[in-house]
């Protein structure tokens, strides 16, 4: 795949809830989302497999989609962290996510509904777990509420991965 | 679509999935008129004369709450919700049994009522839609529609309520946990996607079901094609002398 091609894309409905700290699903105006407080720091975990066509080179780019619910000012924090599944390379009775990358110090729209999208580059290879093509994989999302300073919920529409 | 029950139907599954607390029972129902006590969901011993629990529409208590209520052989107890169902709408009711003297009552995943009563069934034997079984007899049947009846063996949070009334379905929500699930779409009255079969007793599918999101795969994109290397056939030009 060239640079840029869309790999893989979730939706709040593919969310995996995890058993603490779990992010929780909530609709907008008909849209599904995944809210996470600004208490706490919170996560969504998705799970699919890498489609064949990524090429192992130059690793992968996270598109977080997101709008907060109330906050016009403030800045948001997301920490992001791939799991390797793959074949016979993790017993998933054990959880084995890699060190996150972080996107921080976002400041958020101006307007609470306003869709904005970051991203969170990974290094083919450690840095995103080695997930390798066909392999199945974990992603987890948290919003590092601790660290950053915007009110309120911040709403997850979509995720994107990308080949960097 | 959900089941339609006329006041003398119901689905019935020879099988208690919960036998004590922690439980949530949950549904979504239309009730046609706020008459009578009306049950949704209950788990009970069909031939006992009081040990049950049910989740029910007590229109036939001022204020017409959402009520929960249990029996352990003697009286029974009941948490009520702080508002009313309005009739010919979907609404959520979710019973949530945390021990045996805290359960509580929701309508729509807010509005709770609570009851500390300190209340046991034991032998409890059957689970029922639309009704509520003792002594062999069904009472307390139900009119109108019923549809994505969910029952856990744990108690669930406020924040777990608040994703089922904004119309996540049960699946989200602590899967592992599920005992039964029976949304009741697509005619399909007897067989849940988990928990035991029940049996049909008069119940047909109803005109429309609650607006539920359900969980979905995600969107895994295919390998580009290269224009260059599209096949494109070509004829041969037949000659016409």
């Amino acid at each position: 795949m060239a640079s840029g091609d869309s790999l893989v894309q979730f939706s709040p409905l593919n969310v995996e809830s995890p058993a603490a700290n779990a992010a929780t699903l909530d609709t907008r105006n008909a849209h599904p989302v995944v809210d996470f407080d600004a208490a706490a720091n919170e996560e969504a975990v998705f799970s699919g497999v890498m489609p064949q066509h990524y090429a192992g080179t130059t690793g992968v780019t996270v598109y977080i989609h997101y709008a907060m619910s109330s906050a016009v000012a403030g800045d948001i924090d997301w920490d992001v962290a791939f799991e390797r599944v793959g074949d016979q390379q993790l017993d998933i009775d054990g959880d084995s996510f890699a060190a996150v990358n972080s996107v921080d110090n976002t400041t958020v729209p101006g307007t609470t509904g306003l869709i904005d999208i970051v991203s969170v580059a990974f290094t083919d290879g450690a840095d995103m777990d080695s997930v390798a093509a066909g392999e199945g994989f974990r992603i987890k999302v948290t919003r590092d509420a601790a660290s950053d300073t915007a009110a309120g919920d911040a709403e997850l529409r979509w995720l994107e991965i990308r080949e960097t | 679509m959900a089941g339609a029950f006329d006041g003398a139907s119901h689905l019935e599954a020879a099988s208690a999935v919960v036998s004590a607390a922690p439980f949530t029972m949950n549904c979504w129902f239309n009730v046609t008129a706020l008459a009578a006590n009306q049950s949704m969901v209950s788990v009970s011993d069909a031939s006992a004369v009081n040990h049950y629990w049910f989740t029910a529409v007590a229109g036939n208590i001022g204020g017409d709450p959402v009520r929960a209520s249990a029996a352990a052989g003697g009286g029974a107890a009941a948490a009520d919700t702080s508002a009313a169902p309005g009739a010919g709408a979907w609404h959520m009711a979710t019973y949530v049994e945390t021990a045996a003297n805290d359960r509580d009552s929701y309508l729509d995943g807010g509005n709770v009522g609570s009851d500390a009563t300190n209340l046991a069934p034991t032998n409890v034997d059957v689970t029922t839609i639309g009704a509520w079984t003792i002594v062999g007899t069904q009472f307390n049947l139900f009119t109108g529609s019923i549809g994505e009846v969910a029952i856990w063996d744990v108690a669930l949070t406020t924040d777990e309520l608040a994703q089922l009334a904004a119309g996540f379905s049960a699946l989200f929500i602590r899967p592992g946990d599920l005992v039964v699930y029976h949304p009741i779409w697509g005619g399909n009255l007897t067989v849940p996607m988990i928990g035991p079969t029940f049996v049909n007793n008069g119940v047909t599918d109803a005109a429309d079901h609650p607006a539920i999101y359900y969980p979905a795969s995600p969107f895994m994109t295919q390998r580009s094609i290269d224009p260059g290397r599209i096949f494109t056939p070509t004829y041969r030009r037949r000659r016409i002398a």
